[in-house]
């Protein structure tokens, strides 16, 4: 399908040669963020029906059947709620970090395929400019602590900015795991390499490092149990306390995609991405070409619905560690970032490393 | 003027106007972060020679890590926004080494002879990435590993130089504190002793 808008885009902009790359590539854009954005409406939604169910109780159910309309009503009510600037707070700084956040959870996006064909950036060094995007998110946060002339956002965005430090460590460390097993920075190359069974995948290989990565990845999103910067029960909200209206209900909503794009990344990384974990020929029950046949042959095989299937249960895991885990002490945060998680991934290089020297198949050749 | 052009010609004025502002603004904060739309354009411009590892390194390591220390820093130290100096000796020192820097730049640009030093190597099959690591892991291995021990030396000695200072600060003892049980914590007094 994006092919398909390519080509017909192209046509109609041949006079603009230069200039065609533009509208195709900004409605390219709108073909990731609006579904995303749909997406994060809905998380929000599910995060609350999950965990009440996980806590019996019912969750949303008075707004539409089931209380699917909550996440609307919500957004409208956060639309028209007013905006209040701080006294003496810097007013562009504060205005901006919102803008901030939000533009960095978005753009690390573009480089993320979702179908081996479905990707609006295909570029090298894919991996480094997530890596660059993800680490440019603590800006938001620590200019939205400045900006509002607050002690309370200021100590906020300190908490949160040195556990976003601490973590992109040991998740760099890593991600320097996936590319020595695929030999690529190319995110599509690195789900290539997955290619085989379920047991091709990284995750196998690279056990130790998936686990660190993704308990990185809910501290750098500021989720439970590392919420510390926000510990709704403890403090007021950290570093986006002094925000009302659309002003907190991007840094929200910057937060879920920043949750969507940790659980994607996983998946394309340790879980194969857009692979299916059958392979089709070892069935060998599809000989009839009926329709039921290749509806479930097209199911089976790779495609960008399995892509979604794996990011979605990471997404569910976030919500469940909610519901699960009491949270951490700050001083035991550090501790596992600096002198545990860190340590593990540097042996676990080191151990790869020899693998790597020995050719141990079927997966480091 | 194709597109590369115009972009070439935005970008540069956006670094120059952002250097420019850098020095002249009071508060420190909005230094810093011009600083960071600084580093963001030369990536632009980097990006533009197609070499993209660079660029996207130069975000990843000076914009993601080293300027929010900075900002770290500079926040938390509190500095009040400087009013205007009005002393005329700086104003004296700051011209004379702006008119040798200036001379020294006039003379490298004007003087030397660029065209077989600057190289982007376009036609290359091999992605920058591949190339650079090639040419780093080969023919310049040593001072590679020079500069990343060099570089250990400095954490080390940081390091060093701060914990000396912490011995009368209270800490707690994780390997105690996980060891700690029921017994250890809680006793049980009955009526009668009391």
């Amino acid at each position: 399908m994006f092919d398909y808008i390519n080509n017909f885009l192209d046509t109609i902009f041949t006079a603009y040669s230069e200039l065609s790359i533009l509208p195709h590539t900004l409605i390219l854009i709108g073909m990731i963020m609006i579904p995303l954005l749909i997406i994060v409406a809905y998380y929000t939604y599910a995060e609350r029906k999950i965990i009440a169910s996980m806590q019996v109780r019912l969750g949303p159910n008075v707004v539409g059947p089931k209380g699917l309309m909550q996440p609307l009503a919500d957004g409208v009510k956060l639309f028209f709620k007013e905006i209040v600037i701080p006294t003496d707070s810097n007013k562009f700084l504060f205005l901006l970090a919102p803008v901030i956040t939000f533009t960095v959870a978005f753009a690390a996006w573009a480089v993320i395929p979702f179908d081996s064909v479905m990707v609006l950036s295909d570029i090298n060094a894919g991996l480094l400019y997530v890596l660059a995007m993800t680490s440019l998110g603590i800006y938001g946060i620590i200019i939205a602590g400045w900006a509002s002339n607050s002690k309370y956002a200021l100590l906020g965005a300190m908490r949160s900015a040195s556990l976003i430090i601490a973590y992109e460590i040991a998740m760099g460390f890593a991600l320097v795991g996936v590319i020595m097993v695929s030999g690529s920075l190319n995110l599509g190359d690195i789900i290539n390499g997955q290619k085989g069974s379920i047991f091709n995948w990284y995750w196998v290989p690279l056990f130790p490092l998936f686990v660190i990565y993704f308990i990185s990845g809910v501290a750098e999103t500021n989720r439970a149990p590392f919420d510390v910067a926000e510990g709704e029960s403890e403090l007021v909200a950290g570093f986006h306390v002094e925000y009302s209206g659309m002003g907190f209900a991007i840094f929200f909503i910057a937060e879920y995609a920043n949750m969507i794009l940790i659980s994607a990344l996983t998946a394309i990384l340790f879980f194969g991405g857009w692979l299916s974990p059958f392979s089709v020929s070892s069935l060998g029950i599809f000989e009839i070409n009926n329709f039921t046949n290749n509806i479930l042959l097209f199911l089976i095989n790779d495609g960008i619905h399995w892509f979604i299937i794996k990011t979605f249960f990471f997404m569910f895991c976030f919500i469940w560690f909610r519901a699960t885990f009491p949270r951490y002490r700050y001083d035991q945060i550090m501790r596992l970032g600096w002198k545990i998680l860190i340590p593990i991934t540097i042996i676990w290089i080191f151990v790869e490393m020899i693998f790597i020297y020995l050719k141990l198949g079927p997966w480091f050749i | 003027m194709d597109i590369l052009t115009i972009l070439f010609y935005l970008v540069t004025s956006v670094i120059i106007i952002s250097s420019m502002s850098l020095v002249i603004v009071s508060n420190t904060v909005h230094a810093a972060l011009l600083l960071v739309l600084i580093f963001f354009n030369s990536a632009i411009l980097w990006l533009t020679l197609k070499a993209e590892f660079l660029a996207i390194v130069l975000v990843l390591v000076y914009v993601g890590a080293v300027l929010v220390l900075f900002l770290f820093v500079i926040m938390l130290l509190d500095i009040p926004v400087k009013k205007k100096s009005s002393n005329k000796l700086y104003l004296l020192f700051s011209v004379i080494t702006s008119f040798i820097m200036f001379a020294e730049l006039y003379m490298i640009i004007f003087y030397h002879d660029f065209s077989n030093e600057v190289t982007t190597n376009v036609a290359s099959n091999l992605n920058n990435t591949y190339e650079i690591g090639y040419k780093l892991f080969t023919q310049y291995i040593f001072s590679f590993e020079i500069t990343a021990f060099i570089l250990l030396v400095a954490i080390i000695a940081a390091i060093a130089i701060n914990l000396t200072q912490r011995e009368r600060s209270l800490r707690q003892d994780p390997g105690k504190q996980i060891l700690e049980n029921k017994d250890s914590r809680l006793k049980v007094i009955k009526g009668d002793e009391l």
